[in-house]
């Protein structure tokens, strides 16, 4: 599983430039990996009983039953759901920040270029939303390979916007889904989290599965700078001067503070949350959209 | 708190270092840009302003660091009497300054200043300065003061060229004298000189400076001297009128250590050159050159001779004043005529003005029957020796020549009558007599005072031991002089002024009868120095050197000029003149006297030194230790000082433990 999952790691991703390929090599790298797992995922799960109609697959008719009642009855297995996943991708300034293996935004492509792969693959049907303070790009979901070829060009075309504010962009969404759907809302959240998961929570109350996957860099997450800078933000272009060593723990703290409040917030609104550091391999990600895949959504 | 080594204050600058390293980092910070500046923006104010706290305070210790460092290094001491300390023992010192003729050779003088000027420089806060200036005599020009302004402003106002010789006794004496009243123990003579060997006489009656006393000496003469000089002018002070032509004598010398051997000197007679003589010196050796001149008038001549050849001019020239005086015409008449000689007045007196083949006197002699008023004619002075008696038109004849300026010498002698001289000659003689002397068989009177500063007897310094067995007392008149006493204090010799002229009455004999006068050396010179004075001529010399002290002749009006006609100032009261310059000075003297010259001193024309050690061991009590350099003094009593108080390493502490600070705090501040 291990040598598998190197193809996962940011950094030999990003060495692979077809965004096919790349999102290919980490979703089969990724169920490689699952196949030596004792859990054979949701394809196989057994959910239900009805009547058998004419025209039927005769495979699916449980026999065993049969011959206790005498009567044709068809298992309904969990895969034969439909699920529509709809990718929302942040494309905003702040997601072009990236220290070591690449930008934030270089890996929320990859993740949902895998996504809208893996999507593809279970038979789903997958959209895409790309934005920043607006909706730059909308895919309504489909699950045929042509679209996943479009999501991916789109995906590839991506560059980073301007500020960051969700709420709009995911507003529209919500009028948009008129069936339920699974949201995956892959951004670094670094807008108003309150009206952002508050809005996520909106969804989720419309029937929506949402996942929230948090992306953070590595200099994000453990500021190592250590001589003293203006620090710009590229988002409003404000700067800051400051002492890296003096104001770390703080920042640290500041930080944390605001992961504990998004994970907390999303929680108690049952998103899922995960946050992901881009320098870490993406299989958490999806390891997460499978759980929640498992959970029947 | 004053430092031992001030210069180290410089190093207070480094102080500024750290804050000078903080602000040029601090001026380009690099731009880092970050996803967002939320979490930054948040950071606790206090933490920022905590920060910053120790930011400065990080610069405050190491500013305070490199300011202790500089304060250590530069030796605090702290005592309120320590500056004088910093300076060595504070000294009292006398600074002889010597402004003789010599000085101006080259540039002693300018090198003297600059001596000076460093002493000035060099002067403690504590210490008080003297300043003499000399040459034959010292000047205080500065009493102790330890005011450096007021010290350069007396120093800087002595640029005058003295042309006096040098003596150091002198102003030896006078520095010891003043060091007496000096307010420090410390007590150092600085000696500025070319150290002319004839400054210094070795012996000065075994004097020597006090005890404690130093003596430090600073020289500011060239080795390599070359210098053509006039010796000394050879010229009579008086010629006679009508003799033959006068000789003037010069003595020349290259007396530098490279000689100059050619030269043409040149002879002035009433600022006109009469002569140029050329001259050829042989190494070391000196020329006398002579001038004549025919000096046939009567009256004063100032003449100069000067020499070409070097650059030192001061003693190239000198001057000369002659006085050609006509004979003085002398009539004796004679009140015993006696075929015995030595029982003749007139024969011992006539022997005295007129032995002698360049008399200025031309004597003849009546008997007193036999005079009267054809006789004055052409006389200057008239000589009464041992008169009876005369009548009353030849005592008219006598009193209308005194009060027409003529002049007479009454002698006494067993000839006088009481009863009828004082009748006689009381018109315009300077006394009248009283009674005769009658001295037991052996008893004698000597003459015993007289006043020294009367003009017949100030260039007279002889003994007088001339013995008398008989005399008359004499009783002044109001207006008269005693200028001779008895050893009975009884007046011996009496003067008075009559009209224009002068009368002088002696009160005993000038032959062997009354005593043995005419056989004593004092009897031509008073004889001579009478008749002069009688004559009204001076016997004012006319030639002197620089720094002597010029009695001038009262008798005149005494305006003092010099060449070029600048009246000159001197005192009135005695009256004295001190020349400072030489040449030829002018004395309006009612036609009589007009000039007097004045030259410089001849040892100052010689180079040659003396050594440093020689002065020392001479002048130097016994028991004064040699002194110690200034700067080894100060080093020593600086190090007693530093050792005591080590304030420098209680500083040197206080560094180290902020330098411990420093880091503790830097350790534990981002940087």
């Amino acid at each position: 599983m291990s040598e598998s999952l190197n193809f996962l790691d940011p950094s030999v991703l990003s060495g692979l430039n077809n965004l096919e390929l790349r999102a290919r090599v980490v979703v089969e790298g990724f169920l490689s990996g699952l196949h030596k797992s004792p859990k054979r995922g949701f394809s196989v799960e057994f959910n239900d009983y009805r009547h058998y109609q004419r025209g039927d697959d005769l495979r699916h008719v449980d026999w065993k039953l049969y011959g206790r009642t005498d009567k044709l009855f068809i298992k309904q297995y969990e895969d034969e759901t439909n699920v529509r996943a709809t990718i929302v991708l942040d494309t905003s300034a702040s997601m072009a920040f990236g220290s070591e293996s690449g930008s934030k935004l270089t890996y929320g492509v990859t993740l949902a270029s895998a996504l809208a792969y893996f999507v593809t693959r279970q038979r789903d049907a997958v959209g895409l939303v790309t934005f920043d303070d607006r909706v730059l790009e909308f895919l309504p979901p489909q699950s045929r390979q042509p679209h996943l070829m479009r999501i991916l060009r789109t995906l590839s075309a991506v560059t980073p916007g301007a500020a960051t504010d969700a709420t709009k962009p995911l507003g529209d969404l919500a009028a948009t889904l008129n069936k339920r759907s699974m949201v995956i809302f892959i951004s670094d959240l670094l807008d108003d989290e309150e009206r952002v998961i508050s809005t996520l929570r909106n969804l989720r109350a419309m029937g929506n599965d949402v996942i929230v996957l948090h992306l953070l860099d590595n200099a994000e997450l453990h500021f190592p700078f250590n001589e003293s800078s203006e620090f710009i933000d590229m988002e409003t272009s404000e700067s800051y001067l400051a002492n890296p060593n003096a104001i770390r723990a703080a920042y640290l703290d500041n930080l944390n503070a605001f992961l504990s409040d998004c994970k907390k917030k999303c929680q108690r609104s049952d998103i899922d949350y995960c946050l992901l550091n881009t320098s870490e391999p993406l299989d958490s990600a999806l390891s997460t959209y499978m759980a929640r895949r498992a959970k029947g959504g | 708190m004053v430092f031992v080594a001030p210069l180290f204050l410089l190093g207070l600058i480094t102080a500024l270092l750290p804050l000078l390293i903080h602000l040029i980092r601090r001026e380009k910070p690099p731009k880092v840009a970050f996803s967002s500046i939320r979490f930054l923006q948040k950071t606790s104010r206090k933490l920022i302003l905590f920060q910053n706290i120790q930011q400065w305070l990080l610069l405050f210790l190491r500013s305070l660091l490199f300011l202790l460092l500089a304060i250590a290094f530069a030796r605090p001491l702290l005592d309120s009497s320590v500056a004088e300390f910093i300076d060595g023992i504070p000294e009292s010192h006398v600074v002889l300054f010597d402004r003789s003729m010599s000085m101006s050779y080259g540039d002693a003088t300018a090198r003297a200043n600059t001596e000076m000027a460093a002493i000035l420089a060099n002067l403690g806060a504590a210490d008080e300065l003297a300043l003499v200036e000399f040459g034959e005599a010292p000047l205080r020009v500065v009493d102790f003061s330890s005011d450096r302004a007021l010290l350069e402003a007396r120093i800087l106002a002595i640029n005058e060229t003295s042309y006096q010789g040098t003596n150091y006794w002198p102003a030896f004496k006078l520095a010891d004298q003043l060091l007496e009243d000096a307010a420090h123990e410390n007590k150092v003579i600085t000696l500025i000189s070319d150290f002319q060997s004839g400054a210094f006489a070795e012996e000065e009656n075994g004097w020597r400076a006090k005890v404690g006393v130093n003596i430090r000496f600073i020289d500011v003469g060239d080795e390599e001297v070359s210098n053509l000089a006039i010796m000394d002018i050879r010229a009579p002070d008086f010629v006679l009128e009508g003799e033959e032509p006068t000789s003037i004598l010069a003595r020349i010398r290259s007396t530098g250590t490279v000689p100059i051997t050619t030269g043409i000197a040149s002879f002035k007679i009433n600022g006109q050159v009469k002569e140029r003589m050329p001259f050829d010196l042989e190494e070391r050796s000196e020329a006398v050159l002579e001038f004549q001149h025919d000096l046939s008038e009567p009256g004063t001549f100032f003449g100069e001779i000067s020499l070409s050849g070097d650059k030192f001019l001061t003693d190239n020239e000198k001057e000369f004043s002659v006085l050609v005086s006509p004979r003085i015409n002398v009539l004796v008449l004679n009140g015993e005529p006696s075929k015995n000689w030595y029982d003749d007045e007139g024969h011992w007196f006539g022997l005295a003005v007129d032995a002698a083949g360049q008399s200025p006197f031309s004597v003849s002699e009546v008997p007193s029957v036999n005079f009267d008023d054809s006789n004055l004619d052409t006389v200057d002075v008239v000589g009464i020796l041992n008169v009876d008696e005369l009548e009353p038109s030849q005592i008219n004849s006598l009193v209308n020549f005194v009060e027409n300026g003529g002049g007479v010498f009454l002698a006494l002698g067993d000839r006088t009558l009481l009863d009828s001289f004082n009748d006689n000659f009381s018109g315009f003689l300077p006394g009248t007599i009283r009674s005769r002397g009658k001295l037991a068989l052996g008893d004698y009177r000597v003459l015993a005072d007289y006043d020294r500063r009367h003009p017949i007897f100030s260039n007279l310094d002889s003994d007088w031991p001339a013995k008398f067995d008989a005399y008359w007392s004499l009783d002044p008149s109001e207006d008269a002089e005693v200028l001779m006493q008895f050893d009975s204090a009884e007046p011996a010799l009496l003067a008075a002024k009559r009209g224009d002229g002068l009368t002088l009455m002696f009160a005993t004999s000038m032959d062997l009868e009354w005593g043995d006068f005419p056989l004593q050396n004092s009897y031509l010179p008073f004889i001579h120095e009478s008749l002069r004075f009688l004559n009204g001529a001076s016997n004012f010399p006319l030639n002197y050197e620089i720094g002597d002290s010029i009695l001038l002749p009262s008798e005149y009006s005494n305006r003092l000029t010099n060449v070029d006609g600048t009246e000159l100032e001197y005192d009135r009261d005695i009256p004295s003149f001190t020349p400072t310059k030489p040449g030829t000075y002018f004395l309006d003297a009612n036609d009589k006297l007009n000039s007097f010259s004045v030259k410089t001193s001849a040892t100052e024309s010689i180079f040659k030194r003396i050594d440093t050690s020689v002065i020392y061991d001479s002048v130097v009590g016994q028991g004064t230790m040699p002194p110690l350099a200034r700067e080894v003094s100060t080093e020593r009593l600086i190090e007693e000082r530093e050792n005591a108080q080590q304030i420098w390493w209680w500083i040197l502490l206080a560094s180290t433990m902020l330098f411990f600070a420093e880091l503790f705090i830097a350790n534990r501040t981002y940087r």
